[in-house]
Parts: C-alpha cells; sequence; structure tokens
C-alpha cells in the first residue's frame, strides 16, 4: 500500500477540474501544475495549490517531464493523476515517477508502451483470444511492400502509424491507385505527429459501429467490466457523441464484447482503468482496434450508469487496493448519453474558436451532469484542444435521457465563444440517430448540406 | 471587490518600487500593456510598450525581479566550489548571467534583463522554482 495524500493533476480543462473534485471527496491534498496560458483555470481556482510549470506551448508545460517531475518535489506531492491526452499514455512519464517514488495513478510503463505501439498491441490482443482485422504482418517498409500487403487484405483499407491512436495518423484508401500516395502521406505525417513513420495496413470497415468497453483491474488479477459505449457520432475520427448502451447491440453481441474486453485485459495481467475499443461491422462481427490505458473523455456515462466514480478507483487500484466487487457485481443500468460541446465554428469547417466567455448558462436539473472548466469571463486559449464542456444527460430509458439532452441543450448558452452546440441539437433531431441504428459518417452526413 | 483590491495593492506594490528613484511619474495599462515611465528630467524612459514588443525584448529599466526562465533548481553559484555569479549590493548589467536554473542536468543560465543593482535574492540555493518565479530583485544603477 501506498498511501497518497498529496495529488498533482498533470493536466488542464474539464478534466483537470474533474480529478481536483475527486480529490477533494477523498481527502486528497490537490496541486494543479498549470501553464501561464491557464493561470486563472478554473481548476487553478479549485485546487488546495497551483505550480505554474511553463508556458503556454504544450512542449515546454503539460508534456514536459522533468517540469512535472520539479513540481512534485517542490510541492510534496506523491502522486500524479495525468488525465487524458498530454503525457497520460506516456511510458517515459509514467516510468519517471516510478523511479523518484512518485504514484502514477495509471496503468504501468510496460502496458502503456505495449499498447502505444499498435502493432504490437493487435499481436498482444490476437494472443489472448481478441478477434482482430485482417492486416499487414507488422509495419510496412516501402510502396512494394505496401502494394503486397494490400493484395492480401484486400479494399478499402485504412494506414495507420504504429505509434498513432485517438483518431490521430490514419488515412483510408478506397482504390489501389491512391495506396502508394496514402501510405507516403501517413509516414510523414506519423514522422512530425510521433517522430515514428512506422506505418502498417488493416482492413477498412467503412459502415461500422465504434463500441468501447471500459475495464478496471486491480493488481490482485481481479478484472470487471463496467459496460460499453457507443463512439459511433465522430467526425474525422473524433468523438462528438457517446452513449451507454449502445443503442443497435443484440444482448448476445453485448456480452460478448464485454467478455473478450475482460479476457484482453486478463491476458496481459493489466492494471487500472482501461478501454477496449471495437469497430463492429454491419453483419455484427467486432474486431479490436485500439485500448486506451488511461481515464478517458466519456468515463462519465459509465461512471452514471454505474454509481462508481471511475477517477477514484484509479487512486484506490494505484495506492495497491483491490476491488472489493467480482465479475457481476456492477451490472449499469439505464441509459446516459454525453455530448462533447467543442469551441468549434461549423461555418468555418468546424475551425477551432477563442474567445471570452460571456452569458454562461450551464444547464441543470433531473438527469443531467456537466463536466466543464467555463465561467463568466474565462478566456479561450487557442493553444490547447477544444473541449468546453460535456453534458451528460441520465434516464431510465434512451428516449428518456434524449429528451433530458434536448432540455439541456435548449438551456445551454455561452455567448463570446462559438461552440457546436447547434450540431448537436441536429443530431437529436435526426430520424437515424433517434432510431439508435446509425453508424459511422452519420456526423458527417448531417454537417455536409449545411453551412 | 477581489479584483480592486488586486489593483490597489500592485499599485502600492509599484509607488514601494519607485520610491527613492528618478522616476517622476508612472502610468499604467493593464490590457495591450502600456507602461509611461517619466524620469524626473522629463525624459521618458518607456512609453507604450506592447505586449509584442517586451516579448521582443525591449530594454527594460528600474526596478525588477528576474525570473526562473523554467522550472529547475536555483542555483546561485556555477559550482559548488565557486563564489555565487552575484550578490546583493553588487552592480550586474543586462545580459549578465546571474544564475543556474538546472533542469534534469541541464544548466539554464538565468541573465539579469537591465541594468541595476542586486537588492535581494528571492530564493534559497538548491530550491525548486517554478516558470518566472522571481528569482532576485533588481534596483536602479543610481544616476550613472
Amino acid at each position: 500500500m501506498s498511501a497518497v495524500r498529496r495529488m498533482l493533476v498533470g493536466n488542464r480543462g474539464e478534466i483537470a477540474v474533474r480529478i481536483v473534485r475527486t480529490c477533494r471527496d477523498l481527502g486528497i491534498e490537490s496541486v494543479v501544475a498549470h501553464s501561464t496560458a491557464d493561470r486563472g483555470s478554473l481548476a487553478v481556482e479549485l485546487a488546495d495549490r497551483a505550480v505554474h510549470i511553463g508556458p503556454a506551448p504544450a512542449r515546454r508545460s503539460y508534456t514536459n517531464i522533468p517540469a512535472l517531475l520539479y513540481a512534485c518535489a517542490k510541492t510534496g506531492a506523491d502522486a500524479v493523476h495525468p488525465g487524458c491526452g498530454f503525457l497520460s499514455e506516456d511510458p517515459l512519464f509514467a516510468a519517471a515517477c516510478g523511479e523518484v517514488g512518485i504514484t502514477f495513478v495509471g496503468p504501468s510503463p510496460k502496458h502503456i508502451a505495449l499498447m502505444g505501439n499498435k502493432v504490437d498491441a493487435r499481436a498482444a490482443m490476437r494472443a489472448g483470444g481478441v478477434p482482430v482485422l485482417p492486416a499487414s504482418d507488422g509495419p510496412v517498409d516501402g510502396a512494394y511492400e505496401a502494394r503486397q500487403a494490400a493484395g492480401d487484405i484486400g479494399y478499402p483499407l485504412i494506414v495507420k502509424a504504429v505509434a498513432g491512436g485517438g483518431g490521430r495518423g490514419m488515412r483510408v484508401v478506397h482504390r489501389p491507385e491512391d495506396l502508394v500516395p496514402a501510405y507516403e502521406d501517413t509516414r510523414a505525417t506519423a514522422r512530425t505527429l510521433f517522430q515514428d513513420d512506422r506505418v502498417y495496413l488493416e482492413r477498412y470497415v467503412p459502415r461500422g459501429r465504434h463500441i468501447e468497453v471500459q475495464v478496471l483491474a486491480d493488481s490482485f488479477g481481479n478484472v470487471i467490466d463496467l459496460g460499453e459505449r457507443d463512439c459511433t457520432v465522430q467526425r474525422r475520427h473524433q468523438k462528438l457523441v457517446e452513449e451507454s448502451p449502445a443503442p443497435s447491440l443484440g444482448d448476445d453481441l453485448r456480452r460478448r464484447l464485454r467478455r473478450v474486453a475482460v479476457a484482453g485485459a486478463e491476458s496481459i495481467g493489466y492494471v487500472s482503468a482501461g478501454t477496449f475499443e471495437f469497430i463492429v461491422t454491419d453483419d455484427g462481427e467486432p474486431y479490436f482496434i485500439e485500448m486506451n490505458t488511461r481515464l478517458q473523455v466519456e468515463h462519465p456515462i459509465t461512471e452514471e450508469r454505474t454509481g462508481l466514480d471511475l477517477v477514484e478507483w484509479m487512486i484506490r487500484i494505484a495506492r495497491g487496493e483491490a476491488l472489493p466487487f467480482g465479475p457481476g457485481d456492477v451490472e449499469p443500468s439505464g441509459h446516459a448519453v454525453e455530448v462533447r460541446i467543442n469551441a468549434e465554428d461549423a461555418g468555418r469547417d468546424w475551425a477551432g474558436s477563442t474567445g471570452r466567455v460571456r452569458g454562461l448558462r450551464l444547464p441543470a436539473g433531473p438527469g443531467i451532469r456537466v463536466d466543464s472548466h467555463l465561467y463568466d469571463g474565462y478566456e479561450v486559449p487557442p493553444f490547447y484542444d477544444s473541449l468546453l464542456a460535456k453534458i451528460i444527460a441520465t434516464g431510465p430509458t434512451r428516449e428518456v435521457a434524449l429528451r433530458r439532452m434536448d432540455r439541456a441543450l435548449r438551456e445551454f448558452r455561452c455567448d463570446g465563444v462559438v461552440t457546436n452546440a447547434a450540431f448537436h441539437r441536429t443530431l437529436l433531431r435526426d430520424p437515424g440517430f433517434a432510431s439508435g441504428d446509425y453508424r459511422l459518417g452519420i456526423a458527417e452526413s448531417l454537417c455536409s448540406p449545411q453551412p | 471587490m477581489a479584483e480592486l483590491h488586486d489593483t490597489v495593492e500592485a499599485a502600492a506594490r509599484l509607488l514601494d518600487l519607485i520610491r527613492g528613484t528618478d522616476v517622476r511619474r508612472l502610468r499604467l495599462a493593464v490590457d495591450d500593456v502600456r507602461i509611461d515611465v517619466e524620469r524626473d528630467d522629463g525624459t521618458p524612459a518607456i512609453t507604450q510598450v506592447t505586449s509584442a514588443e517586451m516579448a521582443g525584448g525591449a530594454e527594460a529599466v528600474g526596478t525588477g525581479a528576474v525570473v526562473a526562465p523554467l522550472m529547475g533548481v536555483f542555483y546561485q553559484r556555477p559550482a559548488p566550489d565557486q563564489p555565487p555569479f552575484v550578490e546583493v549590493g553588487q552592480h550586474v548589467h543586462a545580459g549578465q548571467q546571474v544564475a543556474i536554473v538546472e533542469a534534469m542536468k541541464s544548466m539554464n543560465p538565468v541573465v539579469a534583463d537591465r541594468d541595476g543593482v542586486v537588492a535581494r535574492i528571492c530564493v534559497a540555493d538548491g530550491e525548486v522554482v517554478e516558470f518566472e518565479q522571481p528569482l532576485l530583485e533588481l534596483a536602479p544603477a543610481g544616476s550613472g
């Protein structure tokens, strides 16, 4: 057991606020590490203490490993929660924390590294009995090898960066003549984004559903799943809306996915919260795409359906506690849906927008939860991702949850910054979404005809 | 209310800083940064400095703090067995190294951004400092 008394929050925005809140609930002091741009952030305001770790650019602040370690040394923090993004899936950071005796709230560096390499992750999952899509045998070196592998896999296929993930560093190829340009392009992108230009090819499922399963595993070999989330509403591989349970999944497939995810986690001895992402084809076959070895943005819908605080359980597992529940003890109930309110201007090709928040009105009332770092007068900085707020609606049925979401979106107001709230209202009115039987591409089809 | 209080406090601190110097008038605007400083003889020392110009490294004068260029460990000496870069009361010139901030074995020099006299060293040797934490205070170097 390692005591956790003071937590350094190595992140910003709504997720930093989220972690500070659970620390407060657990009686753990919180220290928010922040950049110059986030001096006046809500997380800084709410935490017990704040440390100014660097200037606005993330590589000199939020992803600057030495700065975060010095921040722990300066404030006496004995644990770090990395949140989502930034250093949350950096095995070097997790290892560095371990070396200086700081509890990293997350999985082991070994598991982060394994799942961070998409080729190794596929191999490990296949060995653990998890279905994977046909793909090249490891990274593809050169146009000749790419053509050979593509011949075996067939079209459409997707060129993916070995070090990619989270929807970054991938290109879909529909015709053989587009293969080599896409291959070269993805390599160049991967070199810039990840300093690793290895890529591999995998079969692409065009009209699939993106379903993921949340697992929680302690260091005593106990693994439970907390149900699935449907993340099919995406734009350019970025999730916009998530719901649980997945509305168009039969009970058999749902059970199978959940069982496979638990088996996958057990097969590698995973510890902490983790998410197995699957693509489900039209004929109901699920295939593993990647595992996220961190807390996810959409975790609140799982919390709303299970009554568990995932940040709390990550901390408890990290300090050596055993899960007090076994398989089947936690059964999610009801329906929960989350929409991501982003600072994006749909009228300008979804370009990020900045500005000072005025006239803010966050929704509330029965079945509504809002995770956000917004306040009136907050200046949305141009340096980071565009997430402003997550609105989560819960109800006994999908219909009730969606009606509550519609109410929440009507109440939501945020002047001074352009948001994508109007898109979400359009989505709720779309018959395809309302039916629950929708596929990847739904967001694009709703956006394209309008300004 | 809190904001007003902060502003009054800041103004009081500024007054403290220019007391005893040859500054006759100091005008400060906060958004988009406008600072006018007038000397006793009426010549402007700084006029209308925008944040962009400041980042460009306009010559600073008067009292001010030298801040940490990054998060790391503050050292007053080039090596443990050597004398400190500067001591209280010592004259320094703009560009002169006054300390080190070490981050993971990389020794990052801290340099004075203006001429002046070291009025105070704000941090103990070996202390971990935050980004932009004041390390030492420089007072104006008199009339010369």
